[in-house]
Formats: C-alpha cells, structure tokens, sequence
C-alpha cells in the first residue's frame, strides 16, 4: 500500500514555519503540525482556517447570561418576592454579578468541551505521529501524499532542513 | 533640531499652535466670565492630558518589567507622550488658582464642617501631594527616556535590564502617588463622600485613555512612512490591551456603584443621587454604553482588532468616552443640570492641541525607533498566536 502521509521532523520552530510557508507556496497542502509548544505564526504559515470556536464560546456566553437573568428573575419576582432595603423586586444591578458569573462559567467551560469535540480529544485519545518527538523537543510537519508523491515530497522536507524525514502509511 | 520630520508638517504644527493661542485667549476670557467654569476647564483637561501621558509611562514600565518584546518597534510613541509632563505639572499649579471657586473644602470657613478632613483637605497639603507626585513623575520620565535614547548611541545591552529596574520602581510609585493625587484633582470635589474604589477607577480610565491615544499616534505616524514593520499582530495586541481594559473599567464602575446603590447609605449615596437621578441622569447613564458596552461588541472581532481603519476609529471612539466619563465626575458638583460650558470646550482644545505639539516636538528629537535595543528585531518581526 502507497505511503499516506510523509512526515518531517525539525530541530527549530523557525525552521518548521519557514519550511511550512515554503511548502504552501510550492502548492503543497499540509496536514497537521505537532509541536512542543504553541509556535507564533506557524498557523498563518500552514494557511489554517481561523477556527470557528470563538463563535461557540460568544453562544455559550450568552445562554449563561440568559440562564442567570431568567433565574433569577423567576425566584424574586414570580416565584419568592422578597423585600430587600425596599428596592424594586427586578433591580437589575443586584442580578449582574450572577449574570457575569455564568456568563464567565458557561463560556469557558463550553469552549473547553467544545475544543474538546472539534478535536476529537478525549482522555484515551493517543498522540499522533509521537514517535517523531514532537513531545519532547522536535517540531514535526506532517503532509499528506497522492499516489506516487511520496519520494518527492520526502525530498522537498529534507532540502528544506528536516533531520528526520518518513513515509508512513495510513493509521 | 528635527532629523526627521515628526507627525505634523511645518503648516500643520502652526495651525496647531494658532488654535492652541486662539483656544487659550478664548478660555481666559470664558474663565473670567465664569471661574468655577475656568476651574473645571483646567481640571478636566489637566487630568485628561496628563493621563495620556502617565498611562504611556504605566504602559513602556509594565512592558518593560514583563520583559515584553513587541511594543519596541513603536517605544518612541508612548516614549515622546511624555512630553505633555511639564505642562500637566503648570495646569495642576493653575488648579491652585481656581481651589476656592471649585473645590468646597477650600471656601472659607470650610475647616467647620470638614471635621477631621481639615488637616487632609487644605490647599497647603493640596499642593504638597500634587508636588511630590508630579516630581517623582517628571524625573522618572526623563530616566526611562534618557535611557533609552542614550540607548541608541551606545548599544549597550544592559540599558535594557537596569530601566526593567527603573520601571519597576516607577510602577510602586505612581501607584501611591497616583491614589493620592487622585483623591485630590477629583474625589475631594465632593468632601464629605469617600469610596475606597475611586483610585483605582481612575487609573483603569488613565490607562485606557493613554492606551487609545498611544494606538492613534502609533497609526498615525505608521500612514506617514514610520514604523514600516508595523503588521496586524502588533495593531491585534494593541486592540486586545484596548478590549481588555474596556472591561477593566466597567467592572470597577460597575463594582463601585454595586456596592453603593446596594447599602444605601446616604453619606455614600450622594455622589450617585446627583448623577443617576435628576436632569444628569441620561448623560450619566450613557457613560457605561459609551465607555463599555459599544467598544466591548465593537472589539470582539479579531478583524476589527487588527485592521488599521477599524482600529484607529474604536480608539478615537474610546478617547471621546474617557472624556465623557472624567466629564460626568467633575461636572455634577458644579452643575445641576448637564453643562459643558465654553471654558471647558476651549480648555480640552487647547489642551489637545499643546499635548499634539508637545508629542511631536518630543518625538522628532529622537531616533523614530530605538535601533540598539536588543528587542527591537523581534519586534519588527513579530507574530501573535
């Protein structure tokens, strides 16, 4: 079976952002990157998309800012009115800082569960491509190669300053 | 001695300087009319334009104790905003002219209501803390300036490490000096009310003010040909600092007026019952829609953030509200229906145009960008995450 994936493994995060700009400029799609750590300007380098959790995390604000207010609401003023120094049963100041709790609380959590299933992380998850030491201190492009691609893909990695160049077939 | 032209042409800087002397006969002339007016004119746009200046000073000390690489390429800016120093420094003087017609505490025969306040609430101690403050201010300016423009000939790396000792220094500092002197310029307008949070709502206003200033000069000189590096990180960082203390601000507005409309206690009370409630009170109300709801939805977008047109209008955007808010904490006390009288209008351009001038003399008398820090190439070739 022809080899999947040609993966390239660097010694610096300069290295691997300057290789991954090249490769795209030369027409060539990556895969995915490992890295130790986050590298600035390595997600503009492989042309990433800019990741649509931001929208997820606005939505889960809003629906604990919704929750708060309507809870609250609901128990002082339908279900439990209480007389509190007089003031108005729905005195919006006293129900904000519930409100910017969960709102706070349903954001993050919900980004967090949210990156979670974007990325199909889960705790049995196993890291990818690991045997290239991108959990130590090497920083590793993987591309993905058409049919009868591989040896020049190979190639292109090596020229380009990876010290450890393979094929791997699918997994 | 200008090397390079700074951000005003030769035309520009005397039309400048025309409506700076056209701005102060018309105030002089306001504030003889009217000197609780002229008082109020010279606090507000005193406090206003010396923020800017304190809050790059906050701004290059806290950088350089984080030991933060990208702002170096456009240092210079907040760098020359000091340069307003020595005028904020008169404008406080001159604040000393107006005490008896604007502050309470300094009408005569003040010291029998005050109680135990006299002793703080004079015009001697007055000047004293406004003395210290603007002393320590003004050498710590030019030490963290002079440094780093000696910087420029020398080359000497190790500048970089003693001004992160400078900056820290400079940071505890202003923070006492600032708390005192904000208890001063602004919450001793109304003697008798205290709140332990006004300090630091104060410096989250200052901070944000000088941040917006600082990114409209930063783009400012970027459309004249400075800082040719200048990319969308750095115009994405300076939006997220603006972002952030948007929210900074309304959670101490927020957690100041909380616990004061909560308690109810009328000592405390009366600060807000002359703002919320009467003919104040729609002016008072769009503080916090001007000064936080509008930029919070405006700066979500990253895009908004990092575009030069969109940042460069949230930030005037944001300036207007700084003004607005120091507005609603001065004008109250003198007026009890919303006023803006003409001294004031003509103090905050005079004072626009002199804090313009001075930026520009101050920059133009250096290199536009510090060549010899050892940050400087990782900042002209900077990229956020």
């Amino acid at each position: 079976m022809a080899p999947e994936f040609v993966v390239g493994a660097f010694k610096s995060e300069s290295a691997i952002v300057a290789a991954a700009g090249k490769l795209r400029a030369q027409g060539r799609a990556i895969h995915d990157a490992y890295t130790p750590f986050p590298v600035h300007g390595l997600d503009e380098a492989m042309g990433l998309q800019r990741s649509i959790l931001p929208y997820f995390c606005f939505a889960f604000g809003l629906s604990g800012l919704a929750t708060a207010l309507g809870f609250q609401l609901w128990s002082t003023v339908v279900y439990w009115p209480m007389n509190i120094g007089g003031k108005s049963f729905s005195a919006v100041p006293a129900l904000i800082p519930i409100g910017f709790e969960l709102t706070v609380l349903f954001a993050a959590l919900g980004s967090v569960a949210t990156l979670f299933a974007l990325r199909g992380l889960s705790p049995m998850k196993t890291v990818d491509f690991s045997e290239f030491g991108s959990l130590n201190d090497r920083f590793v492009l993987v591309l993905r190669a058409k049919p009868g691609e591989a040896s020049q893909l190979s190639r292109d990695l090596s020229s380009l300053g990876a010290d450890k160049v393979q094929e791997v077939s699918a997994r | 001695m200008r090397r390079d032209p700074g951000l005003m042409t030769a035309s520009e800087s005397s039309a400048l300087k025309a409506v700076a002397a056209i701005a102060a006969v018309v105030f002089a002339l306001a504030a003889y009319r009217s000197p609780v007016h002229g008082g109020a004119g010279v606090l507000i746009a005193g406090v206003f334009f010396s923020e800017l200046s304190l809050g790059a000073m906050v701004f290059m000390a806290a950088q350089s104790v984080a030991a933060a690489g990208w702002p170096t390429l456009f240092r210079r800016v907040p760098e020359a905003m000091t340069g307003f120093l020595p005028v904020g420094a008169a404008a406080t003087a001159v604040l000393v002219l107006f005490a008896g017609k604007l502050y309470p505490w300094a009408a005569p025969g003040a010291s029998a209501w005050l109680g135990d306040r006299a002793w703080y609430l004079s015009l001697g101690a007055f000047a004293a803390v406004s003395a210290v403050g603007w002393t320590a201010w003004i050498i710590f300016a030019r030490k963290l300036v002079g440094m780093s423009r000696a910087q420029d000939a020398s080359g000497d790396a190790s500048v970089t490490r003693r001004a992160k000792l400078v900056s820290a220094a400079f940071l505890v500092v202003f923070a006492l000096t600032f708390t005192f002197c904000s208890v001063d310029w602004l919450m001793s307008l109304e003697p008798k009310w205290t709140s332990t949070l006004y300090p630091w709502y104060v410096f989250a206003g200052l901070f944000e003010a000088a941040l917006a200033a600082m990114t409209v000069l930063t783009i400012l000189l970027h459309r004249r040909g400075f800082f040719p590096e200048l990319n969308d990180h750095h115009r994405h960082n300076l939006g997220k600092y603006l972002f952030a203390f948007t929210c900074f601000w309304a959670y101490l507005w927020f957690s100041q007026y909380l616990l004061i409309w909560y308690s109810d206690i009328p000592d405390e009370v009366v600060h807000f019952l002359g703002r919320s409630e009467g003919a104040w009170r729609y002016v008072f109300w769009m503080n916090p829609i001007a000064s936080f709801a509008i930029p919070f939805l405006f700066f979500l977008p990253v895009k908004r953030k990092a575009a030069e047109s969109t940042l460069l209008g949230g930030a005037l955007f944001i300036l207007c509200a700084r003004v607005l808010d120091l507005v609603i904490l001065v004008e109250p006390t003198i007026s009890a229906r919303p006023s803006l009288g003409l001294a004031e209008i003509a103090a905050l351009l005079a004072g626009a145009a002199i804090f313009l001038l001075a930026f520009d003399r101050a920059f133009a008398s250096a290199a536009p960008e510090p060549a010899k820090d050892p940050y400087i190439e990782e900042s002209r070739h900077f990229a956020g995450v």
